[in-house]
């Protein structure tokens, strides 16, 4: 069911891992999650709002809940996403990792809705658990709490949940690395494609 | 990324680790501790079975869940393997839990996660240490053979163990052995381009190129440390007891010659080779120290104590030796000996009676000085062989010590970091008027034990604290007593794990000075 699978891994390990001349920088990569997150929450925001309508289910089920802010962060995907990737130096493969456990969280409880009032404290726990396993020199729980803007003993909890929701299954193999690299690479020239298509029509 | 419709049927395999809570288990009795946290024995409720609880502590707020403890928990759920620990689950305690004071604490989630495994009775090291113990040929066999199939498996699934010894080796009353601590267990690449620290393997056990600096090894590391234990089980004692890293590489020198380019191709690259470069040449004694071992036994031991790690032989390898295909072979695991099971831990109490009496039996000792006595395995012949190494005049063997037939885990001690640079301080205890053949057997932990995460940073600090100072723990027989079965040694535990240290933050303070995100 996972879309990324079908597509032929041509983003190598080593292009992102070492930062070739033609890797994508940092702050591509950056952009790129953002942009897979924004247009996950977008489409969840929908749903959340839908199953609400109907008297649904609480979106908010058990054991997410600790990601589940009081209100819409105003700091946009994309800047937040930044913000930690300069402060807390991880590498930008980290950032590639943490999209990976996001979407293996969702994969393992469908009823977790990545959404606008949680997707900032899952993304800040998930970047902060693949650094802890990738970097050499990760930052500790305290500096991503001050970082993220929430507290240390919330970020710790949401930690435990998260490897829990994770099942503890944090690798990730360079097969894997490379098929979500090529899926966020895609992602993202369809989008651009989108909005350049969206100009042209302007253009016209 | 996939988003399932909600109320979609997960069909992965569910609920998941850490869904049921402790209280699906009744604790039984504490059987180790130490800063990682406490190991108890417990019955699961609903079954009755008989499991070890390993307690995550959680209380370094700064730090979170322990990178170490979230690395030896992925490793253990890819390893299933008959001679590899079996962790079970992951539990959790439900809510705060409270202090002494009955306070409930701030902390929401202190240590209140528990790591299952399977029970087992023994530990190797326990089990030889005690009292009169004598292991036979087939026997040893049929643990050095368990010991390389584990070894091998893990190998092939690309886990180095890096901390083997004979307390991190647990037997149960099956004859059963299996590999346990993982706590510094790490993947690897086949093709070593990882920088790892070498920091890892207690001391007694850790090969020449980790000490000469090497930081980019393979599971030929894990081949030197069961060497060491086969000599070990051979031999009936430790075979290279250093007290430091400089005495370590002296007596492995002593006993397995001087590298240079000739034996070890490329040595003198190696970081530390020239601190530690031998005044004068050695010659490989191995054989001629240990002549009293059978030949093929030998033969294996030679190759699993080559300096040149790229020349030592491989788990696979050592199993096709000629060692485990010729009589005597080796016994069937179900056909040893069924030992007196751990599972009757003593009280607290009793333990307590057990100390004075191992106070009261090294008073003794020190009157009377006795060589280390582990006795060295029976022969075909039945005869003792004479011991060869070291010390010349020494009685062949000494007077059993009267002890209580304990269990057979080490207890209780803590140890000192196994990575640091001093584990043994010099001069930590000089040593009444004996001369210690065992200078910190006490201090050996392990079993379920997670003491021995690497030190961080400059890795300082010795690791015993004042009083506790087990030094030379005098001669044997203190089994009951020393060390820590399930023990979780005093280990430092880094809560950043072990490469690198964490703790260096690059200005935690940046985050609020610039204006914080902060929603809640």
């Amino acid at each position: 069911m996972s879309h990324y699978r079908s597509i032929s891994p041509f983003t190598t390990w080593r292009r992102w891992m070492w930062q070739d001349a033609d890797a994508p920088d940092a702050q591509g990569v950056a952009l790129a999650v953002a942009n897979a997150l924004e247009k996950l929450v977008t489409r969840n925001d929908l749903v959340a709002a839908d199953s609400e309508q109907s008297g649904g289910q609480d979106a908010a089920g058990r054991g997410t809940a600790a990601f589940c802010g009081p209100r819409r962060p105003g700091i946009s995907i994309e800047n937040y996403i930044e913000r930690i990737h300069s402060y807390a130096l991880c590498s930008p493969a980290c950032l590639v990792a943490a999209f990976v456990y996001l979407d293996r969280a969702v994969h393992r409880r469908p009823d977790l809705l990545v959404g606008s009032l949680n997707v900032h404290r899952l993304l800040l726990t998930a970047v902060m658990i693949a650094s802890k396993f990738f970097d050499t020199m990760p930052q500790n729980n305290a500096f991503y709490a001050k970082v993220g803007g929430v507290s240390n003993a919330d970020l710790n909890k949401m930690e435990v949940e998260l490897l829990f929701l994770l099942d503890f299954g944090i690798n990730v193999t360079s097969l894997e690395f490379e098929s979500y690299c090529s899926y966020l690479e895609k992602e993202m020239v369809a989008s651009n494609h989108r909005k350049g298509a969206g100009s042209d029509v302007d253009l016209l | 990324m996939a988003v399932a419709a909600p109320g979609q049927l997960n069909l992965d395999e569910f609920p998941s680790w850490g869904s049921r809570g402790v209280d699906c288990f009744e604790k039984l009795e504490q059987i180790g501790e130490g800063t990682y946290g406490q190991v108890y024995m417990a019955k699961e409720i609903r079954t009755g079975e008989i499991v070890a609880l390993k307690k995550i502590r959680m209380d370094n707020e700064r730090e979170g869940f322990p990178i170490t403890a979230i690395r030896e928990i992925k490793i253990l759920k890819k390893l299933q393997h008959q001679n590899v620990i079996q962790l079970k689950e992951i539990v959790t305690s439900p809510g705060p839990e409270k202090d002494e004071q009955g306070k409930p604490d701030g902390n929401k989630y202190k240590g209140s996660i528990y790591m299952v495994f399977e029970y087992m009775d023994h530990d190797l090291t326990g089990l030889a240490d005690r009292p009169g113990m004598r292991f036979t040929v087939p026997q040893i066999k049929c643990y050095m053979r368990q010991l390389l199939t584990g070894l091998h498996y893990c190998h092939v699934n690309q886990v180095l163990h890096r901390d083997i010894k004979g307390s991190n080796l647990l037997i149960d009353n099956e004859g059963n052995l299996k590999l346990a601590d993982f706590g510094l267990a790490r993947s690897f690449s086949n093709d070593h381009t990882g920088n790892l620290t070498n920091r890892v393997i207690t001391l007694w056990y850790r090969p020449p190129e980790l000490l000469l600096g090497a930081t980019k090894y393979g599971p030929a590391v894990d081949m030197w440390s069961v060497g060491c234990i086969f000599a070990e089980l051979l031999h009936g004692k430790p075979i290279l007891p250093g007290k430091n890293e400089p005495e370590q590489l002296t007596k492995i020198f002593e006993l397995c010659g001087t590298p240079d380019e000739v034996n070890w191709p490329g040595v003198s690259k190696m970081p530390w080779y020239n601190n530690f470069k031998p005044a004068r040449p050695m010659k490989r004694r191995v054989r001629e120290l240990f002549k009293h071992f059978d030949r093929h036994a030998l033969e294996l031991l030679e190759r699993m104590l080559m300096l040149d790690p790229s020349q030592r032989i491989s788990a696979k390898d050592a199993l096709d030796a000629e060692y485990f295909w010729a009589d005597p072979l080796p016994c069937d695991p179900k056909s040893l000996p069924k030992y007196e099971s751990s599972h009757e831990f003593q009280t607290k109490k009793k333990r307590q009676q057990q100390r004075q009496h191992e106070e009261m039996a090294k008073r003794q000792k020190l009157q009377h000085p006795q060589p280390h006595a582990r006795l060295p395995p029976i022969q075909q012949t039945g005869q003792p062989h004479p011991q060869m190494w070291p010390a010349p005049g020494q009685p062949v063997h000494g007077a059993q010590p009267q002890m209580a037939a304990g269990p057979s885990h080490h207890y209780g001690k803590p140890r000192g970091p196994s990575g640091g640079p001093s584990r043994y301080p010099p001069g930590a205890n000089p040593g009444g008027g004996f001369n210690p053949a065992h200078p910190t057997r006490g201090a050996q932990g392990g079993g379920y034990g997670s003491g021995p995460y690497p030190q961080q940073g400059g890795g300082r600090g010795p690791p015993y604290p004042g009083g506790n100072v087990p030094g030379p723990a005098g001669p044997r027989g203190s089994a009951a007593t020393s060390g820590a079965g399930y023990g979780t040694g005093v280990g430092n535990y880094p809560q950043g794990g072990p490469y690198g240290p964490s703790g260096t933050s690059r200005g935690p303070n940046v985050g609020a000075n610039r204006g914080q995100y902060n929603w809640q």
